[in-house]
């Protein structure tokens, strides 16, 4: 039976409401960084830089395992963003703005270099499958959900890395991939089937 | 009947639901939709059991490769910007300021002097062009002869065996000027002024190489 704790649900909305103002917060911080930057701010690019920097690491790895690749793309973004600031119009957020650049470019590099990433379903069950799961480290279970990702396809990766491991909401989501809202949420229920099914032993042990 | 009706909407809901439930984990629902899976989740085992396995994989991140140095890409963005603005310097000079920096460090080379000639001409061929005053030609039908000064009012024809040497003479000492001919008569139109006119026909007539001396009175004289 599902239920919060009564206790904890005053709790619970006053965490919400700091973390909504530490959100708006952030959200303003990136505003004017992005202003500054349209006034050829070089300081306000490099802070800009180096907070994006590990976000869009973490998602481009997703779309392709080419670190040299991952370098180029995030560099590419964040030229467009040094050179177009200007056009910035705060209809989407900053982060929208940036991710969203940076998933074309990567859809580019990805398209010109033709490497379909290879997975090994018989691979992958027989690494998780070798020993019990109560065995299986954080780093292996890491290792296994990474390897169950890369098994879905591209659409579907993108939408779960962007939900679960960067907290975007669907209509940012949609902004990103330049699709309707519909789509993002049926990209993540078949995703979320797919997953199930590839981690049904892994999971257990958690 | 009710029962299944109550059913199906229960199953609108719980699908609803099933497609909100990713971001209910992430806690990006507002409002209605927020409220719509906190209610649900208290009666739906399935979701509940969706919901825990959810937050299991989100804590699971996934591993990732070697991530490239942060510093060293950088400063290779740096160079690409910085390059990238001197050609912007570089363009913006050549565009908007050519001609002050041409005027500061006058051209050495002698192509540069010349096509400095070239345009220095053309600017006063220009201006001259342009600052011309319009000028109506005047209609002048052939044989119509000069203007009303140039008319000649005296014909005169000379003896067959006169120079040229002794004509010249004789129009010159009678103060005429020859305005036209020879004539197919050999006749030549000398013009003198007006009141002159008389006297010098009497005396281009005494003159005994002029076989012929007749004052001629235009229209506009009569």
């Amino acid at each position: 039976m599902w239920h919060k704790p009564d206790g904890d649900q005053q709790h619970q909305l006053e965490t919400d409401r700091q973390a909504a103002s530490a959100a708006g917060h952030a959200e303003l911080r990136d505003v004017q960084l992005v202003s500054r930057i349209a006034e050829r701010d070089l300081r306000a690019f490099d802070a800009l830089y180096r907070q994006f920097f590990p976000r869009l690491v973490r998602f481009l790895d997703r779309m392709t395992k080419n670190t040299a690749v991952i370098e180029e793309v995030i560099n590419d973004t964040l030229f467009v963003v040094w050179e177009k600031a200007h056009t910035y119009n705060q209809t989407c957020k900053v982060s929208t703005w940036i991710f969203s650049i940076a998933y074309r470019k990567a859809l580019k590099s990805i398209h010109k270099m033709d490497e379909p990433a290879d997975f090994d379903f018989d691979l992958f069950a027989a690494e998780t499958g070798e020993q019990p799961d109560s065995q299986l480290s954080q780093r292996q279970l890491q290792h296994c959900v990474s390897q169950a990702l890369d098994a879905i396809s591209p659409d579907q990766r993108t939408v779960v890395n962007l939900t679960y491991y960067h907290g975007m909401d669907y209509q940012e989501i949609a902004q990103i991939m330049d699709c309707p809202v519909n789509t993002v949420k049926t990209r993540m229920f078949h995703a979320r089937g797919r997953l199930k099914n590839l981690l049904s032993k892994v999971m257990e042990s958690l | 009947m009710i029962n299944k009706r109550i059913v199906a909407i229960n199953d609108t809901v719980h699908d609803q639901v099933q497609k909100l439930l990713p971001w209910f984990v992430v806690n990006t629902l507002k409002g209605e939709e927020q409220a719509l899976v906190n209610q649900h989740l208290h009666v739906c085992p399935v979701c509940q059991a969706d919901f825990a396995w959810q937050c299991k994989l989100q804590a699971v991140a996934p591993d990732t490769n070697d991530a490239p140095d942060v510093d060293r890409a950088f400063a290779k963005l740096r160079e690409r910007i910085d390059a990238g603005d001197a050609r912007s310097r570089a363009v913006n000079s050549q565009q908007g300021q050519g001609w002050l920096t041409w005027l500061s460090n006058p051209p050495r080379s002698w192509m540069q002097w010349s096509l400095a000639g070239q345009l220095a001409v053309i600017a006063v061929l220009v201006v001259v062009i342009v600052s011309a005053p319009d000028d109506p030609k005047e209609y002048r039908a052939l044989g119509s002869g000069g203007s009303t000064g140039n008319q000649g009012n005296l014909v005169v024809s000379f003896k067959p065996e006169t120079t040229e040497q002794t004509l010249r003479t004789i129009v010159n000492a009678a103060g005429a000027r020859i305005v036209d001919g020879p004539t197919v008569t050999d006749a030549y139109l000398l013009q003198v002024p007006d009141e002159k006119l008389t006297a010098t026909a009497n005396t281009l007539r005494r003159d005994n190489h002029v076989t012929l001396a007749q004052p001629f009175h235009s229209a506009g004289q009569r």
